[in-house]
């Protein structure tokens, strides 16, 4: 395909190509990813998890349906692929016995492939490997898919505790070469944990340049082109014979452009309105999720960004849910006690799914959102994916993690399927297996190893059960 | 006396193109024995037109041959400073397809069309950007719903052209269905956004009148676009509204206006830039730039641009100045990179290079690192820059693919004597007795800076630029070197043919002969005084004759 005929195409394949000369990276992506749709991907860290006997998939094959704890993900069935006994703690503990068997390391190694490094005195937790939504950014800056640093990836942080690591996603440093990690901690990406920053970074530059304007005047300019094409066939007549020639390849190209606007999707509806400041404490949790569904729904869309990541505090959070009413459980000054969702888990695994289900109405607002379809709304789900990850599922070890994949990747991935993995050491391919396959499904692949040192040692390649 | 000047540059431009025939290395097409015994020979019979010939500049179009289409596109640097002259708003027009380039300006006239729907695309998304985002109330403010009058003072000025009636009811209408359908605001946005993909804002026309003369509209859009690269601006327009720039006197009033202006201080550098090939320079290409920070590109281009502008336009030193200027403006890193002592911080400061190896511009890191190889020495790449773009002369094809390699076996000889030997030797001798003058400037590495003496001793400078039949350059050193190029005729006749090209926006041909000639000599006479070269252009006979005359 030429490259006129790929631009053409790619201008053509989404209403994105309109805000083109805003985002002003439209030739890059086309040079680079000539023949592949766009694609999105969002990757959530949800902290802890559940505990032995939450169980969440209620009987057996296909015929499952998800308990309670994970009942919102049922209208997605058709859309997720999910795991039983997802885990990787026998890698974990064999390989990286000492502090690594708990559940810190999980929390790490999910979008990394990483163990987290930790000095020889003991102190310290740190990546050193950039998460995989992050190594994919660097690839398509790297390729020129995106040219501007600023629509990297949105990174979202909803307000919580951490236990000692915070940083679920990882930037790739300045000396990153694909694939390379390291021996030296990383910085994790910068986040956003109000709304309206995210937003700002977003559509900042989009609301100053016009915002609903530009919409409106380009819907209308399709209808002008009679005025240059009558004032070219006005001048015409007087000009030499190659003159003429000029105008009629004008011409031709206004009639190209016309024929252009046939193939144009629809609107894909307003960029929601900017949010005002908003309080970010654990007391207003869900309203401002429902900011950042507006707003990474609204990004994806409008092809802002590509990358998301998503996290609910940090490693073993102390995460406080005060909708929820439950109280504290524990005893007086242990540091494992309180009314926050790992409270829970040392002192009261009854009362576990209260929290598992209201991060699943979370997600299930998002993937609701991002899969509505109807007035020229495309279904993200379809293009992109979200995935939906855990730190621990068996009594805080790695082991039966709620780990969850929606969508299809550009038909990359094939949804509707429930894989048993298993915990042991093996089972470790298969999640760096899963992290390659989400990196090839955005398009990087290049990308043939994913996580630390001892990656080397344990890459299987794809997971191949995932793939269409 | 026309005719004789004529034949006397055709004649010139055969000689030049022969004496390049006899360069090919390799070959038969271009053995010099095959020419005429006295090539200046103005009566000798040899068809000057000789499809052999490949000296784009030099080989004047006959006359009838001109391939004038009549109206000129705007280059996308010119489209961009039109669209932020009329609108106040910078666009981005990177999504625009770069003009092609013709023998290193991107301006023939011919070459400057949309030729696809995805570039009218770009524009269009570009023009509702534009629209979007201008000051509506400052462009086309209307009381309540816009008059005829109030429509008319915005395009007209745009347009720089006086519509009529049957031209204007088109935005008319189109402004009423806009506001049927728009707010108020964007109806007016909408006639900004529509006359940002007018053919009459995209070209210019160069049809003239009755007289053969261009419109007084035409003229002054020709004359600001070649002085600034943009638009005119209030008082040029209102000349060629009232039709007084018909007038031979506020004409030229007009060019010298123009001219003292330090928007064509602008136009110089672009110029420049564009005539050694400087506008597309990638420092990150070359292996070694990664010794030096990233942002030393932009203060490499900003030497240049201070240099020119200075030499060219500010003092008005002229051409011959500008290549052998003992003086330049550097900051922190640049100074560095010319291994002196002096500025620190970004700011940058004058330095003298006197006592250095360098003078000028051809020494400047910007242009010694645009014209050499990612990595290891590059003596013919700016043996072949000074031949091709310095002096517009070239090779053609007929000529034969050069893929000499030297020796595997280079015995006791020195890399610089290997290639000493290809200037005596039968036929190398015929490119590089040209060629091997880039050894002038390969002292210096792949981004301008002194290679060390161990690695390229100072005598490896020394060489001779012999280009028949002029007299023989002989230099030690890189400022030797320098002295010698900045005289020689054939750099003056380039800089003149281009910058007269640059103007034209197209291929000269046998009727600029008598111009070019003119031109030619009186920038000699001024010792290349760039800005009278302008105004010259600007007052020619043929700069304001509508096509086809």
């Amino acid at each position: 395909m030429g490259k006129q005929k790929r631009r053409a195409f790619l201008r053509n394949s989404v209403m994105a190509g309109l805000l083109a000369p805003v985002v002003g990276y439209w030739d890059d992506l086309v040079e680079a990813q000539p023949m592949m749709d766009r694609r999105n991907m969002v990757l959530v860290f949800l902290p802890n998890g559940k505990v032995a006997g939450n169980d969440y998939l209620l009987g057996s094959g296909m015929g499952y349906t998800f308990a309670y704890g994970y009942e919102p993900y049922q209208p997605f069935q058709g859309d997720a692929i999910v795991f039983d006994e997802y885990g990787f703690q026998s890698f974990i503990r064999e390989e990286y016995d000492g502090d690594h068997s708990g559940h810190v390391a999980p929390g790490a190694v999910m979008y990394s492939g990483e163990v987290p490094y930790t000095t020889s005195a003991g102190a310290g937790e740190d990546m050193m490997a950039p998460s995989v939504d992050q190594i994919v950014a660097w690839d398509y800056i790297d390729r020129g898919v995106i040219t501007d640093p600023l629509r990297k990836s949105l990174n979202v942080k909803m307000t919580g505790s951490s236990f000692r690591l915070d940083a679920m996603f990882c930037d790739t440093p300045a000396d990153y070469t694909l694939g390379a990690t390291y021996s030296r901690p990383l910085a994790p990406v910068s986040q956003h944990r109000a709304p309206q920053d995210g937003f700002e970074q977003m559509f900042g530059d989009f609301a100053a340049m016009g915002g609903d304007r530009v919409e409106e005047l380009w819907a209308f300019g399709k209808s002008i082109l009679d005025v240059p094409n009558a004032e070219l066939r006005s001048v015409r007549p007087e000009l030499p014979v190659e003159g003429q020639r000029i105008v009629d390849e004008h011409l031709q190209s206004l009639r190209e452009l016309e024929a252009s606007f046939a193939d144009d999707p629809p609107p894909v509806g307003e960029i929601p309105p900017a949010p005002g400041e908003m309080d970010t404490s654990p007391g207003n949790h869900e309203n401002v999720w429902s900011q950042w569904v507006r707003i990474i729904d609204a990004a994806l869309r409008f092809d802002r960004t590509r990358i998301v990541n998503v996290q609910f505090g940090g490693t073993a959070s102390r995460f406080n849910i005060p909708s929820l009413g439950l109280g504290f459980v524990g005893e007086s000054g242990d540091s494992n006690s309180g009314s926050d969702h790992h409270s829970y888990t040392h002192w009261d695994s009854d009362n576990v799914p209260h929290f598992m289900n209201w991060y699943a109405e979370r997600m299930a607002e998002l993937l609701g959102t991002m899969k509505a379809e109807g007035s020229g709304r495309e279904n993200l789900l379809e293009r992109g994916v979200v995935s939906v990850g855990m730190e621990f599922g068996r009594n805080h070890n790695a082991s039966d993690m709620p780990v969850m994949l929606f969508g299809s990747l550009g038909g990359f991935l094939r949804p509707g399927q429930r894989i048993l993995t298993g915990n042991g050491i093996e089972s470790y391919h298969k999640h760096t297996g899963l992290l390659l396959a989400l990196a090839h499904g955005m398009g990087t692949t290049r990308l043939t190893e994913i996580g630390n040192r001892n990656a080397g040692m344990y890459q299987q390649g794809l997971f191949e059960e995932l793939l269409a | 006396m026309r005719d004789t000047r004529r034949t006397r540059w055709s004649a010139a431009a055969w000689a030049l193109a022969m004496m390049l025939g006899g360069l090919a290395c390799e070959g038969a097409i271009g053995d010099p024995s095959g020419g005429p015994s006295d090539p200046t020979d103005p009566s000798d019979p040899t068809d000057p037109t000789d499809p052999a010939l490949r000296e784009p500049l030099f080989q004047l179009e006959p006359e009838g041959a001109s391939r004038q289409p009549g109206l000129r596109g705007l280059t996308r640097p010119e489209l961009a400073r039109t669209i932020e002259d009329v609108t106040g708003v910078v666009p981005d027009l990177s999504d625009l397809p770069e003009n092609p380039e013709d023998y290193y300006l991107a301006n023939d006239a011919s070459q400057l069309a949309f030729r696809d729907g995805a570039a009218l695309r770009a524009l269009l998304q570009v023009a509702t950007q534009v629209a979007a985002a201008a000051d509506v109330d400052a462009l086309l403010p209307c009381a309540a719903a816009c008059t005829d009058a109030e429509l008319r003072a915005y395009l007209e000025p745009a347009f720089v052209t006086r519509l009529a009636d049957e031209d204007f009811a088109r935005y008319r209408a189109l402004y009423d269905r806009a506001r049927g359908e728009l707010s108020e605001e964007n109806a007016r946005r909408a006639v900004v956004q529509a006359s940002l993909i007018s053919p009459k804002l995209l070209y210019r026309t160069e049809l003239g009148g009755s007289d053969g003369q261009l419109l007084p509209t035409e003229l002054a859009r020709k004359l600001a676009y070649f002085a600034w690269g943009r638009p005119p601006d209030g008082a040029l327009r209102e000349a060629a509204f009232d039709g007084s720039l018909a007038d031979a006197a506020v004409y030229e009033a007009e060019v010298d206006r123009l001219l003292a202006d330090p928007r064509t201080r602008e136009r110089m550098i672009e110029l420049v830039f564009d005539w050694l090939g400087l506008d597309h320079f990638d420092l990150q290409s070359k292996v070694l730039a990664s010794e030096l920070p990233p942002e030393v590109e932009a203060s490499m281009v900003e030497e240049v641009r201070r240099m020119v502008g200075r030499e060219l336009w500010s003092e008005n030193r002229g051409l011959r100045a500008l290549l052998t200027t003992e003086t330049t403006e550097v900051d922190g890193m640049l100074a560095e990179v010319y291994g002196i002592e002096g500025p620190s911080g970004d700011a940058f400061e004058e330095v003298s290079l006197a006592g250095t190896e360098r003078r000028g511009l051809l020494t400047t890191p910007l242009v010694l690192a645009a014209h050499s190889k990612e990595m290891g020495r590059s003596p013919m790449q700016r043996g072949h820059f000074l031949v091709s773009e310095v002096m517009c002369l070239g090779f053609g094809p007929e000529f034969g693919e050069v893929t000499a390699m030297l020796s595997a076996d280079a015995g006791d000889r020195t890399f610089r004597e290997q290639f000493a030997d290809l200037q005596t030797v039968e036929p190398c001798n015929n490119c590089h007795r040209t060629l091997n003058a880039g050894f002038a400037f390969d002292l210096f590495d792949n981004v301008g800076r002194r290679w060390s003496e161990d690695v390229v001793p100072a005598s490896d400078a020394a060489g001779v630029f012999n280009a028949l039949p002029y007299a023989a350059v002989e230099f030690e050193t890189p400022a030797e070197a320098v002295e010698g190029l900045a005289e020689h005729p054939l750099v003056t006749r380039c800089f003149v043919g281009q910058t007269y090209r640059f103007a034209q926006g197209s291929r000269s041909g046998e009727a600029d002969a008598l111009a070019l000639e003119e031109l030619e000599a009186e920038f000699d006479r001024t010792g290349g005084d760039v800005v009278d070269l302008f105004r010259r252009i600007a007052l020619s006979e043929r700069f304001r004759m509508a096509v086809g005359e």
